[in-house]
């Protein structure tokens, strides 16, 4: 090894020992990893999205559906000029199973007697491109847009009941739950994908927003949360109150995850910190998690 | 097994989550989930390809998804000092490690991947291919031009430790 490769090999070994964990952090996720486990804490929603440039700009072009489009686009035009009437509102109308109902006079639309429906009427060649061209039109340019990740393949269907199940835990709300509100694609959630390596497309059991009640998860978390508490590791607390909202917005226990969200702001000495828990000890009278509060945010009982 | 793997690959799904954005305060959480995860998939992996490649897949979409939501929990948490200091470090290392960082800066993001999960976690080629589902001739070409320039970079840096 020359000298330029023991530099590079000193550099290499002081990034690795560098972004790695520190000594205490790797116990401490152990511990956590290993109560998680015991507590058969669910696994977290997580998706697999392919790295930026996983389709490489090489990529051969698809140029059928756009050559196909495009012959019967021109087809579709000459027999037009042919027949010396605009393509447009005919072919839209041709593919209206109620056409034959119309007639053409002038370029107007005319509702035909059903008294002269029965009469022979000119055939209808337009409705023949009619017909080809929509559906080029739509087929040519999806085939050319690639999949976005919510539809993915690989990613697994939310589970049967999820909406329903979803209102029943919403209606049990808490008014005075501190959380946000529920994110948007609460009714369609977001898809939780497998990695490229994992081999069966089987159900995973990751639960989402609205699949369900999970009060022992919920409680685990929450646990988890008392643990950085205690700890005074503001910034983990506040990381898992995210997460406990990310998971179970709305949950049963949501009360509970408001009031140590009022116990981290207290702990932080946040800004506006003894209001919310003032005003969170008006909505809960009667919560077990009074005392914490109170004393977290030095309120006189 | 779990815990094997854990102490296996700990420091390659903690360094991973970095690069991926995730905060120091919230990796400890990262790297957890990781594993349950993994606890959970472990029976269904059945060998397939390198372990390290499907830790990368896992670290990844649990990196994203963890740091789409830091940005808004970053307002309110701004004035907190950062959760724990490495003690463990030398300056000698710490000094080491910004000059490798000043050269992974000049580096393309993609190039940047591919030489770290080469030279720092020590992937292979097909198995970084796997990781990041590029073609393993993109991944072998990233890795040949950022080695060039790790080289020429090295190179400058020494003649001028030379002059001074």
């Amino acid at each position: 090894m020359n000298e330029l490769e023991r530099v590079q090999q000193r550099w290499l070994d002081a990034a690795r020992k560098q972004q790695g964990p520190p000594r205490d952090a790797v116990a401490r996720m152990r511990r956590g990893l290993v109560s998680r486990i015991a507590a058969a804490e669910p696994p977290p929603i997580w998706q697999a999205e392919p790295m930026a440039e996983a389709t490489p700009a090489t990529a051969p072009v698809r140029w059928g559906p756009w050559l196909m489009g495009g012959g019967v686009l021109l087809a579709a035009a000459t027999v037009a000029v042919w027949m010396g009437v605009r393509p447009t509102p005919e072919l839209s109308r041709a593919a209206d199973p109620n056409a034959a109902g119309y007639g053409v006079e002038s370029g107007r639309h005319q509702r035909v007697s059903p008294a002269v429906q029965g009469e022979p009427v000119a055939p209808r060649v337009q409705g023949d491109e009619s017909q080809g061209e929509a559906g080029e039109g739509g087929v040519a340019p999806g085939e050319a847009v690639p999949s976005t990740p919510a539809s993915a393949p690989g990613a697994v269907p939310s589970r049967g009941g999820a909406a329903s199940a979803s209102d029943a835990r919403r209606s049990t709300r808490s008014a005075a739950s501190e959380s946000d509100p529920p994110p948007a694609a609460a009714s369609a959630p977001p898809p939780i994908a497998r990695p490229s390596g994992m081999p069966t497309p089987a159900e995973q059991p990751a639960e989402q927003p609205g699949a369900g009640l999970d009060v022992a998860g919920e409680a685990a978390l929450l646990n988890r949360v008392k643990v950085a508490i205690d700890a005074e590791q503001w910034s983990v607390a506040a990381s898992r109150l995210d997460e406990y909202q990310r998971r179970y917005d709305g949950g049963v226990l949501a009360p509970e995850a408001g009031a140590l969200d009022v116990v981290v702001d207290c702990g932080r000495e946040a800004a506006g910190a003894p209001g919310r828990a003032r005003r969170y000890l008006q909505r809960h009278p009667s919560s077990s998690l009074r005392e914490r509060v109170r004393r977290a945010c030095k309120l006189e009982p | 097994m779990v815990e094997r793997l854990y102490a296996e690959h700990h420091a390659f799904v903690w360094r991973v989550a970095g690069r991926f954005g995730v905060a120091p305060d919230e990796r400890e959480d990262v790297v957890q989930d990781v594993f349950v995860v993994v606890y959970h998939a472990l029976d269904r992996y059945e060998n397939r390809g390198a372990m390290t490649s499907w830790l990368f897949g896992i670290t990844r979409g649990v990196s994203r998804n963890r740091v789409r939501t830091q940005n808004r929990r970053r307002r309110s948490l701004r004035a907190l000092p950062p959760p724990e200091a490495a003690n463990d470090r030398t300056t000698e290392d710490v000094e080491a490690a910004q000059i490798l960082e000043r050269f992974l800066a000049t580096l393309s993001p993609n190039s940047r991947m591919v030489f770290e999960l080469a030279e720092i976690e020590g992937l292979t080629g097909p198995e970084i291919a796997v990781a990041t589902k590029w073609k393993l001739n993109t991944v072998y070409s990233r890795l040949r031009t950022a080695r060039r320039a790790f080289t020429q970079f090295t190179r400058d840096h020494l003649n001028e430790d030379r002059h001074e």
